[in-house]
């Protein structure tokens, strides 16, 4: 399956999120992040962040492409 | 899936969050110093040269297959394409973009994607271009993220951080990859 792309968008598409769970997971992600990174040893803070970070992302491609590696899912050409 | 996206991905994962890491310890610990320099975190050329060689796989690769959206494919190729996957032939020409062989829905996108040919004449067998970049990702990667490990054994000089410095050798590896990945991608195969 490869040169995933999508069809034409849905107009009618509903969306995958809720503005309060983008609100609430944004804030506590950025809070966890300037707490690892301030609170705990460097090397721990480092990959506590760099962990964060990747399930972001998994948040990002839920909300927008309605799977966890959405964020990895090509646009169409 | 895209692995031009998935390497892109790593090494903004692997950097961004080491240089927030670095950033925030330094400017907490180091605040009531006068003399001392918090944010000075330097990067060497060679990051942002790995950056930039990833973003433009990223930027190039829908440039380059851009060109095959308007080509027509071999009947033949097709037929092959259909019995290689075991679709009917119909759902190949209906989802394919010119030559490009196209997922029909979101859904259907899988990570087996990062190593399938793009177009419908090899998108069933390995593209190895692309698991070699995969492969030299990977491997810079974890040896970047060793020697950023190495490195975190001390993050308050007070004049400054330097991020490691990537050797030149690993930046043409890189480079070498990403230049066949793109190369690859404007052979036609369909």
């Amino acid at each position: 399956m490869a040169t995933p792309a999508l069809q034409a968008a849905n107009p009618l598409r509903l969306p995958h999120f809720r503005t309060a769970d983008v609100t609430i997971v944004s804030l506590l992600w950025l809070i966890l992040s300037v707490c690892g990174g301030i609170y705990l040893p460097p090397r721990t803070g480092w990959f506590v962040i760099a962990l964060l970070m990747v399930v972001y992302c998994l948040f990002l491609g839920r909300w927008i492409s309605a799977r966890p590696l959405g964020i990895l899912v090509n646009e169409p050409i | 899936m895209s692995l031009s996206r998935f390497q892109m991905m790593s090494w903004t994962v692997l950097l961004l969050s080491a240089f927030f890491d670095v950033a925030l310890k330094r400017l907490h610990v180091l605040s009531s110093n006068s003399a001392a320099l918090p944010i000075n975190i330097s990067m060497d050329w060679r990051l942002w040269a790995l950056m930039g060689i990833s973003a433009t796989s990223l930027v190039g690769s829908p440039l380059i297959l851009s060109s095959k959206t308007n080509q027509e494919p071999q009947p033949k190729t097709v037929d092959k394409a259909a019995a290689a996957l075991n679709e009917p032939v119909v759902d190949i020409q209906r989802n394919s973009q010119g030559t490009l062989y196209s997922n029909p829905r979101i859904a259907d996108a899988s990570l087996i994607d990062m190593f399938q040919g793009d177009e419908i004449g090899n998108t069933a067998y390995v593209d190895v271009s692309k698991v070699q970049m995969f492969y030299f990702t990977i491997v810079a990667v974890l040896a970047y993220a060793y020697a950023l490990y190495s490195a975190m054994n001390d993050i308050y000089p007070a004049r400054g951080f330097a991020m490691p410095t990537p050797s030149d050798a690993l930046v043409a590896l890189l480079g070498i990859s990403h230049a066949a990945y793109l190369t690859s991608k404007t052979t036609q195969h369909s």
